[in-house]
């Protein structure tokens, strides 16, 4: 998959309209956004927000209920794509009495003309994991590991992962995090990886996209989206907000005494005596988190293009 | 932009590889490993003693002489403590492989059901298998043909061997010596039925285990949903082909040499029949039971031994294709929700 060295405008996976439902109830609605090829993306959101649904969906377990999502432009599952996509699922299943030569095996046998076991030896060698060794005796880190190298070994230009380092020691945690995004930039391979630990993810991941309650909230770079915000603080008495930000989007105001901070996405100079200054990725996370009703953001890279197609 | 994601070179030839298994079919045969080794020491084990009992069957009834009628009381003696021996020492031991044969069906939807295809659902397994570059239906099939390449091969050798044990003793002094395992009592143990049941059983399980997506309900429902559709099958099973009628004015008997009577009844003049009409035993020798039902005769419904093989053909072909209705089922369902 080098040829997408080459097209870093393509798109690895794109929804419009995407709606899921359970029986008890809906997991995703109306979700419309684009992920770029060759990023590394944070899927956010708290528990329930509908992040494994997405996964799952774009892994080509679950058929959506409404619209569309594709991955390279064309359903989950589909025979072009099917090679191309790795999922590692939350609960990282194994087969417990494989061994982990058997299960690398396994990665060979089912992924005729793509199985990279140099990579999948290498990552499970890194690890002081024995060949022979059984997979159901491994602890739960060494498992999260034989996954990995079972889904790098695939050679996927898409890799999907679902709360990967849930279960990791903060050392174990940081050298997978490595072993990863040496082999994703290595083999340009475009990563959308799950958490609701933001600190996971932090320094690691180029674009993002947030889910709460079945809804994007936020889809774009990291970059744009902290350029986009600004955290505004000032002394502010009167009632209601203040008349100079009718101009701009507020995401949340919060008054403390006499003092007024708020989450602004700007559209131009903000009038007035406030201190500007360019808030973190967790204060913009948060702060979308917790006033549901704030607009959604899509950087123009995640506008979905189908849509705009449409529109057109 | 598909021919960039479809150009990727196949798989390197497989060029001087010793002929092993490849792809799916080994997964699935490193997945039952354990289960397929001890499967074939069962089928080795039971397939060596039907041979064994077979001809343990014929030594025995040649070395008493039991192919020709007793002469004389002292000689009959023999000859009937001969027989009670027979009974007590291969009859029994037949039956009860028979019945092995009967329930092996079941053993395969249970199999299938449970640890080949809920056991993949209920914890997950299935999330990884589906996302490789073989698709989930693939996947399945593969699943599926292990165990019923094992019904095809296994199951036909042992019911072929049970069928040449049960038939070399069958007709000795006509089925004196099995009296109650003739062809229709031991119908489900013979022939190409037991392949057959195996079959669908696997296609039922399939699809159990699909729905159910746990191992131990799965195998639970399986069980109960095989006699559930097994059992009117068993109840028609007279009816699957044209029978004979017997007219009598006497009572007729019940057990009548080599054919199957199962149903017997009084007739009308007018042609209507009663079956098993409620007479006492004694009204039935006297004739008061006809005058009293207004009846001519009595009937007995019956299928000579010459359909043993025609109710085969058509049993095997009913069940079969259910089986492959199951199949299909199961193989519709995983197509449904995935691909």
């Amino acid at each position: 998959m080098t040829e997408l060295t080459f097209y870093p405008e393509r798109t690895a996976l794109e929804a419009v309209g995407l709606g899921v439902a359970y029986r008890r109830g809906p997991a995703l609605l109306d979700c419309s956004f684009r992920v770029p090829a060759g990023r590394v993306c944070a899927l956010v959101g708290p528990n329930g927000a509908g992040k494994s649904t997405l996964l799952s969906v774009a892994a080509g377990l679950r058929r959506p209920t409404r619209g569309s999502l594709t991955v390279f432009g064309r359903p989950p599952g589909a025979p072009e794509v099917r090679p191309h996509v790795a999922f590692l699922s939350q609960e990282k299943p194994l087969y417990p009495s494989f061994t982990i030569a058997d299960t690398l095996r396994m990665g060979r046998e089912l992924n005729p003309g793509s199985w990279d076991q140099a990579t999948a030896e290498r990552l499970v060698g890194d690890g002081g994991l024995s060949p022979q060794a059984r997979v159901g005796d491994l602890s739960g880190g060494q498992r999260t590991r034989v996954a990995l190298a079972l889904a790098l070994g695939k050679r996927p230009a898409l890799l999907l992962l679902d709360e990967p380092m849930a279960d990791l020691d903060p050392l174990a945690r940081h050298d997978m995090t490595a072993a990863l995004m040496a082999a994703a930039a290595e083999h340009a391979i475009t990563v959308v990886m799950s958490s609701h630990v933001l600190a996971e993810l932090e320094g690691v991941c180029d674009y993002l996209l947030l889910i709460a309650d079945g809804r994007v909230r936020l889809a774009g770079e990291v970059e744009d989206l902290l350029a986009a915000h600004t955290l505004l603080v000032g002394r502010h008495e009167t009632a209601g907000p203040p008349r100079e930000f009718a101009a701009h989007t507020v995401v949340e105001s919060r008054v403390t005494g006499r003092q007024l901070t708020a989450l602004v996405r700007p559209e131009g100079p903000v009038a007035g005596e406030w201190r500007a200054s360019e808030p973190s990725l967790e204060e913009i996370l948060l702060a979308h988190l917790r006033v549901p009703g704030a607009p959604a953001l899509l950087t123009p890279s995640a506008e979905p293009r189908v849509a705009w197609k449409k529109a057109a | 932009m598909s021919t960039a994601l479809t150009s990727r070179p196949l798989a390197d030839a497989p060029a001087a590889r010793p002929a092993t298994l490849r792809g799916l079919a080994w997964v699935v045969w490193r997945q039952h490993r354990l289960t397929s080794w001890i499967a074939l020491g069962a089928l080795l084990a039971f397939g060596a003693e039907l041979v064994w009992l077979r001809f343990a069957m014929t030594s025995f009834v040649d070395r008493h002489g039991l192919r020709s009628a007793c002469a004389g009381p002292e000689a009959c003696e023999r000859w009937n403590m001969a027989v009670a021996s027979f009974q007590y020492e291969y009859a029994d031991l037949l039956r009860y492989n028979g019945l092995l044969l009967t329930w092996l069906p079941l053993l395969f939807g249970l199999f299938v059901a449970g640890p080949v295809v809920a056991r993949e659902l209920e914890t997950g397994a299935y999330k990884m298998a589906w996302t490789q570059s073989v698709s989930p239906v693939r996947w399945f099939a593969a699943k599926l043909a292990l165990p019923a390449v094992a019904a095809l091969a296994g199951v036909s050798l042992l019911s072929a061997l049970h069928t040449w044990a049960w038939r070399s003793v069958v007709s000795v002094q006509s089925g004196a010596l099995l009296a109650d395992r003739r062809w229709f009592d031991a119908f489900d143990a013979l022939g190409a039925v037991p392949v057959a049941n195996s079959l669908a059983a696997i296609g039922l399980g399939a699809l159990v285990g699909l729905l159910v997506r746990r191992v131990l309900p799965a195998m639970a429902g399986t069980a109960v949903a095989s006699l559930a559709l097994y059992w009117p099958l068993v109840t028609a099973r007279p009816h699957l082909m044209a029978s004979e009628t017997l007219l009598d004015r006497e009572v007729p008997n019940l057990v009548g040499g080599d054919s199957w009577r199962f149903e017997r009844g009084v007739v009308s003049a007018t042609g209507r029949r009663m079956p098993e009409p409620d007479c006492t035993l004694l009204d039935k020798f006297r004739g008061d039971c006809l005058t009293r039902h207004n009846a001519t005769g009595w009937y007995v419904d019956y299928h000579p031994a010459s359909h043993f093989w025609p109710l085969q053909g058509i049993h095997t072909g009913i069940v079969l294709a259910a089986g492959a209705a199951l199949g299909a089922g199961a193989l519709w369902w995983t197509r449904r929700g995935h691909r």
